[in-house]
C-alpha cells in the first residue's frame, strides 16, 4: 500500500459483490471504489436498487451466502484488508470500530429487550467491565444523544418510543464504543421531515465531537449538500462519479449526476413539467456490456456500448467514469 | 372459443406439474397413495386368500413363500387381511373426511356470513372441539354409541368438522372482503351467486391440503380407535384390531402386529407427502 | 391493566368449556341404552329400591334441573362410583392420575427440548442435509401410529435386547417409593430410595420416548417456521452489526423471539399429548387414567367413563390457563397493548 492511502481510513479497491440467484447471475457491484478519510463525511448517492445498501453490507462483511458474495476487491479499514481477516476478528469490528444504523429504527430494535440492554449489550460484548459500568456508559450515550430523561428511557420497550427516539437509540448502540467509522444507511428516510433535520444535526454534532467519519447512504441529494464533505454518485453497481460536494453540486461531469440535479424541482425557477432521467435502472441479471448507463444516456456514443469506461479524473479530487471524459 | 378460456387454467396446471416434479418427496407421496388405491381397488385380485378363513392347523406360521406376512392365531393369512383391511381404513378414513368438510364447509359459511352471535356461539363450539383432546371425545362418544366401525367413523365425524369449519370460516371472511367480490357485487350478482360461485371455489385450496392430511390422519385415528376395542371388532380384519390382537403375541410372533402397523405407517407418511406436496403448489406465495 | 383482561377473558372461556363439557358427559349419560337404574342397582334389585332409587336421583324431575344437581355434585366432587371397582370415580381417578402426569411430562420434555433443538437448526441450516433429514424425522413421527411404535420398540429392547423392561411403571419385586407426590421418579430422589428410582426410570424410557417422538414434529415445523421469520427481521441485522458471533446472535437474539409463538403452542400440544397417552397407557401398561378409562369402557362402566372426560378437561383448562400466563410473561408486547 503507499504511503498516502495509509492516512485514509477506509479505501475501498475494486469491490464485486454477486448474488447467485434462481434467476441467474446478479451482479449488485461492478467495481466500486470509494476512498474515506478520517473524521470526513462522504455521501453514497443513487436510485433505489443501485447497490448503496449492498455497498454498506459488503464493509461489514454481512452478506449472506447463499446467495449473495464478495467475488473481487479489496477492503483497506485502517491499513488492513477486512476481505482477509477470520470471521471472530471482523467480530471485533463489527460494532466496536466500524458502526452502522439502518433505515427502520423500530424493526431494527429487538421488541422484546429494552433499549438500555440492547445498549449495553454492545458495550459489553466490546469491552470488559462491570455491570455498573455498563449502565453508566448507557446512561451517557443516551444523554450525548439528547434523550429526555435517560434513566426512564433505559427501562422502556422499543414499542414504546417515537420513531426520532429509535433512531436516536440506533445511533446511540452504533457509537457507543467509538468507532471510527459510522456507516447510516438512509437513517432518515423512514421518519418525519421535521424530525430528519434534528437526527442530521444531532450526527453531524456527535460525528464533530467524537471525530467519527460517516459513509451516509442516501438517495435525498437535499440532504447530501447539507451534511456531506465528498459524495460518490452510484448507478447500477457501478460509481459514476465522485467528488468534493461543491463540485458535484455546482460542477457536475456525469450524464447521470446532471440528470438527477434536474430532478430537484426549483422552488424559485419557473417549472412546468417535472424533469425525469429517461429509462429505468437495468437489470443486473446479466447487465448489458459496455457502460451501464448507455441506455439512458442522452450521449451515448458507439463506444459506450462496447466497453465499461473507468475513472477519469476531471477536477482536482473529482473522477467520472465516463467516456465523454477520457 | 371455450379453448381460449382453458389456456390460462393449462398454463397453471403445467406450472403445478413442473413444481411437482421438482419436489422428489411429493412424487413419493403421490405414489404411496395411488399405490394404495390401486391395492384397495383391486383387492380380491391382490390377496390370496379369504381374509376370514380359518384354518387352524396353521397358526401363528411366520412370513413364508405362502403366507408373505405369516398368518394369526385362527390361521388365517395376515397379507389378505392387510389388504381387504386397508379397504376398511380407507372407506372409513374418506367417509369421515368428506362428512366433516360437508358439514364443517356449511356451518363455516354460515357462521362467516351469519355473523354476531351465531358466529361467535358456533365458533366457541368448534373451538372446544378443537383444542379438547380428540381422543377422550370419541371415547365417550363410541361409549355411549356401542362399538363397532360404523359408531367410530360417527364419533370421529363430530370430532372433525370443527377443523373445517374454522378453515372454511376464516377463509370465507378473508376473501370477502377482497376488491374482486365488491367487484362482482357492483355488477349486480345476488348473494348466493356469490357465495357458491365466487367465494366457496376460492377457499377451496386449504379445504385440499387439509383433505388431503386428513384422508391419512383419520385412517390412523380409526386404526387408534379400534386399537382401544371401540372399532371394528374381531374377526373384521381391520388394521389397528389386528395390531391389538398381535400385541398379545409380541414376543413370539412378531409379525402379527408388525405388518399391519407398517401398512399404516406408509399409508399416513403417503398422505402427508402428498398434502405437504399439495400446499407448496397451492400457496401462491411459493409458486414463484 | 390490560394484562388482567386478557387472562380473565381466556379463563372465561376456560371456564365455557368446562361447563360445555359437563352439558356433554350429562347429555350422553342420558343417551346410554339399557336402562340406567337396572345399570346402577343390578337386574336383582327391588321395586321399593328401585322407586327409592329414582327419587333420590331426581329422574322425574325436568332435565334442566337434573343437570343443576348433575353440576351441583360434580362442584362437590362427586363424580359417581364405579360399577367395576365399586370405589368413587373421582377417588380412582386421582389414583391414577399420577402415574399419567409423570408420563405426559417425561414426554413433554423429550418432545420440546428435541422438538425446539431439530427445529433451530432445520431453520438455520435451512435447505442444507440436515434440514432435509430432520423434517424427514419429523414427518415419520406424525406418520407412525402411536401404539404401534411402542409395540416394535418393545420387541426391540424388550423382546429382542431384552434391556428395558416390558411394561408397567415398576418392577413386581422392587417396592414403590414412599408416597410423597406419587410421581415415583420424584419419590425415590426424595427419599433417596436408588433402587427404585433406577427401576422406575427404566419403566419410564420407553413409553416417554415413544410418546414424545411422535409430537416431536408439532414442535419442530412451528419452531422452524418460526425461527425462519424471526431470522428475517432487522433486529437480527442490527445485532450482527454490533459484532456478535453467529451462535451468540441466535442464542439472545433469535431465541426468545422465536420460542414465542412456540409457547402458545405447548398448549395445543398438550391437549394433542393427552390423546397419545391413553394409547400409550395402553400399549405399556402404564396404570394412569387412560388405561382406567379403557378398562371402564370395556366394562360399560359408564360413571367412570364420564368421569374421565370431566377430570381431563378440567386438567386441560388448568394447563391451558399456565400457558397462556406464561406467554404474558415472555412477550412485553402483549403488556403494552
Amino acid at each position: 500500500m503507499d504511503k498516502s492511502s495509509k492516512r485514509k481510513l477506509l479505501v475501498i479497491k475494486n469491490l464485486k459483490t454477486y448474488f447467485y440467484t434462481y434467476e441467474g447471475l446478479v451482479e449488485a457491484l461492478d467495481g466500486i471504489n470509494i476512498t474515506l478519510e478520517k473524521g470526513e463525511v462522504v455521501g453514497l448517492v443513487g436510485e433505489t436498487g443501485c447497490g448503496k445498501s449492498v455497498t454498506a453490507l459488503s464493509i461489514l462483511r454481512l452478506i449472506s451466502w447463499p446467495p449473495g458474495k464478495i467475488v473481487d476487491g479489496k477492503i483497506y479499514f485502517k491499513g488492513q484488508d477486512l476481505l482477509k481477516l477470520s470471521e471472530y476478528d471482523m467480530q471485533k469490528i463489527r460494532g466496536n470500530e466500524i458502526a452502522m444504523i439502518f433505515q427502520e429504527p423500530t424493526t431494527s430494535l429487538n421488541p422484546v429487550y429494552t433499549v438500555g440492554h440492547q445498549i449495553e449489550e454492545t458495550i459489553k460484548i466490546h469491552n470488559k467491565i462491570n455491570n455498573q459500568e455498563a449502565r453508566k456508559r448507557t446512561i451517557e450515550m443516551l444523554e450525548m444523544v439528547d434523550m429526555p430523561d435517560p434513566r426512564k428511557v433505559f427501562n422502556q420497550y422499543p414499542c414504546e418510543l417515537s420513531g426520532g427516539m429509535q433512531q436516536r437509540i440506533m445511533i446511540a448502540i452504533a457509537l457507543s464504543c467509538n468507532p471510527d467509522l459510522l456507516i447510516a444507511d438512509e437513517p432518515t428516510t423512514a421518519l418525519d421531515v421535521t424530525i430528519q433535520a434534528q437526527i442530521l444535526e444531532l450526527m453531524l454534532g456527535l460525528q464533530e465531537r467524537l471525530g467519527t467519519a460517516i459513509l451516509l447512504i442516501t438517495h435525498n441529494l437535499g440532504v447530501v449538500a447539507e451534511v456531506c464533505d465528498q459524495v460518490a454518485v452510484m448507478h447500477a453497481g457501478v460509481i459514476v462519479e465522485k467528488g468534493g460536494v461543491r463540485s458535484i453540486f455546482k460542477d457536475s461531469k456525469h450524464p447521470y449526476t446532471q440528470g438527477l440535479l434536474k430532478t430537484i424541482p426549483k422552488i424559485n425557477g419557473n417549472q412546468d413539467i417535472l424533469q425525469e432521467i429517461k429509462g429505468e435502472i437495468p437489470k443486473l441479471i446479466n447487465p448489458p456490456a459496455g457502460c451501464r448507463f448507455y441506455p439512458r444516456c442522452p450521449y451515448v456514443m458507439d463506444i459506450c456500448r462496447k466497453k465499461h469506461p473507468d475513472e477519469y479524473p476531471v477536477g482536482s479530487s473529482h473522477f467520472c467514469a465516463c467516456f465523454l471524459y477520457k | 372459443m371455450w379453448k381460449e378460456n382453458i389456456k390460462p387454467a393449462l398454463k397453471e396446471a403445467k406450472h403445478s406439474l413442473h413444481i411437482i416434479r421438482q419436489s422428489p418427496l411429493t412424487m413419493i407421496g403421490i405414489g404411496i397413495v395411488l399405490g394404495f388405491i390401486l391395492i384397495v381397488i383391486f383387492a380380491p385380485s391382490i390377496a390370496p386368500y379369504d381374509p376370514y378363513e380359518i384354518n387352524p392347523p396353521g397358526f401363528l406360521q411366520p412370513p413364508n413363500s405362502q403366507h408373505f406376512f405369516g398368518t394369526d392365531e385362527c390361521g388365517r393369512d395376515i397379507f389378505s387381511r392387510v389388504v381387504y383391511g386397508s379397504r376398511i381404513s380407507l372407506k372409513a378414513g374418506f367417509t369421515i373426511t368428506i362428512i366433516a368438510i360437508l358439514v364443517g364447509s356449511t356451518i363455516g359459511i354460515v357462521s362467516a356470513y351469519a355473523g354476531g352471535i351465531v358466529d361467535d356461539i358456533l365458533m366457541r363450539i368448534a373451538d372446544i372441539f378443537l383444542s379438547f383432546p380428540w381422543i377422550v371425545m370419541a371415547m365417550a362418544i363410541t361409549a355411549v354409541l356401542g362399538r363397532g366401525i360404523t359408531n367410530a367413523v360417527i364419533a370421529l365425524s363430530i370430532v372433525w368438522w370443527p377443523i373445517y369449519a374454522r378453515l372454511i370460516r376464516s377463509q370465507a371472511l378473508s376473501i370477502r372482503e377482497m376488491p374482486y367480490i365488491e367487484a362482482i357485487r357492483a355488477l349486480g350478482a345476488g348473494k348466493l351467486r356469490i357465495i357458491f360461485i365466487h367465494v366457496f371455489p376460492n377457499c377451496l385450496a386449504p379445504v385440499l391440503v387439509c383433505a388431503s392430511l386428513d384422508f391419512g390422519r383419520t385412517i390412523m385415528w380409526c386404526a387408534a380407535l379400534s386399537f382401544i376395542g371401540l372399532g371394528a371388532q374381531p374377526p373384521i380384519p381391520e388394521l389397528g384390531a389386528m395390531i391389538t390382537i398381535g400385541s398379545h403375541y409380541l414376543r413370539e410372533s412378531w409379525w402379527y402386529a408388525t405388518f399391519p402397523g407398517l401398512m399404516i405407517l406408509i399409508v399416513v407418511l403417503g398422505f402427508n407427502l402428498l398434502g405437504d406436496g399439495l400446499r407448496d403448489i397451492l400457496d401462491p406465495n411459493l409458486r414463484r | 391493566m390490560k394484562i388482567w383482561q386478557y387472562i380473565l377473558k381466556k379463563l372465561i372461556f376456560l371456564i365455557a368449556v368446562l361447563i360445555g363439557v359437563t352439558m356433554l358427559t350429562f347429555f350422553l349419560s342420558h343417551v346410554i341404552p339399557g336402562d340406567p337404574i337396572t345399570l346402577a342397582l343390578g337386574p336383582m334389585a327391588t321395586q321399593e329400591q328401585r322407586i327409592s332409587f329414582h327419587e333420590k336421583m331426581g329422574m322425574d324431575k325436568p332435565l334442566i334441573v337434573q343437570y343443576g344437581m348433575y353440576l351441583n355434585k360434580i362442584l362437590h366432587k362427586d363424580l359417581g362410583v364405579s360399577i367395576r371397582t365399586k370405589g368413587a370415580v373421582l377417588e380412582d381417578l386421582l389414583t391414577y392420575f399420577p402415574a399419567t402426569i409423570e408420563l405426559t411430562i417425561g414426554a413433554m420434555i423429550v418432545c420440546i427440548f428435541f422438538g425446539i433443538y431439530l427445529g433451530i437448526i432445520s431453520a438455520v441450516r435451512k435447505d442444507q442435509p440436515i434440514d432435509h433429514a430432520g423434517r424427514i424425522f419429523s414427518l415419520i413421527g406424525v406418520s407412525i401410529p402411536i401404539f404401534w411404535l411402542g409395540f416394535m420398540l418393545l420387541i426391540l429392547f424388550y423382546g429382542t435386547f431384552n434391556i428395558l423392561p416390558g411394561g408397567g411403571r415398576i418392577s413386581p419385586f422392587v417396592d414403590s417409593p414412599t408416597p410423597i407426590t406419587r410421581l415415583y421418579l420424584l419419590d425415590s430422589i426424595l427419599t433417596g430410595n436408588w433402587v427404585a428410582f433406577k427401576d422406575s426410570l427404566y419403566h419410564l424410557i420407553l413409553p416417554t420416548f415413544t410418546l414424545g417422538f411422535c409430537y416431536i414434529a408439532l414442535i419442530s415445523r412451528m419452531t422452524r417456521s418460526s425461527m425462519l421469520e424471526v431470522l428475517h427481521q432487522n433486529y437480527i441485522q442490527t445485532a450482527k452489526t454490533k459484532g456478535l458471533s453467529e451462535k451468540a446472535v441466535i442464542r439472545y437474539h433469535a431465541l426468545r423471539n422465536s420460542l414465542i409463538p412456540v409457547v402458545t403452542m405447548a398448549g395445543m400440544l398438550f391437549g394433542q399429548l393427552m390423546s397419545g397417552t391413553i394409547l400409550t397407557e395402553i400399549t405399556f401398561s402404564w396404570p394412569g387414567i387412560g388405561l382406567y378409562a379403557q378398562q371402564s369402557i370395556m366394562y360399560l362402566d359408564y360413571n367412570a367413563i364420564m368421569g374421565f372426560v370431566l377430570v381431563v378437561a378440567f386438567i386441560y383448562a388448568t394447563v391451558n390457563i399456565a400457558t397462556d400466563i406464561l406467554y404474558v410473561i415472555i412477550d412485553p408486547r402483549i403488556k403494552l397493548h
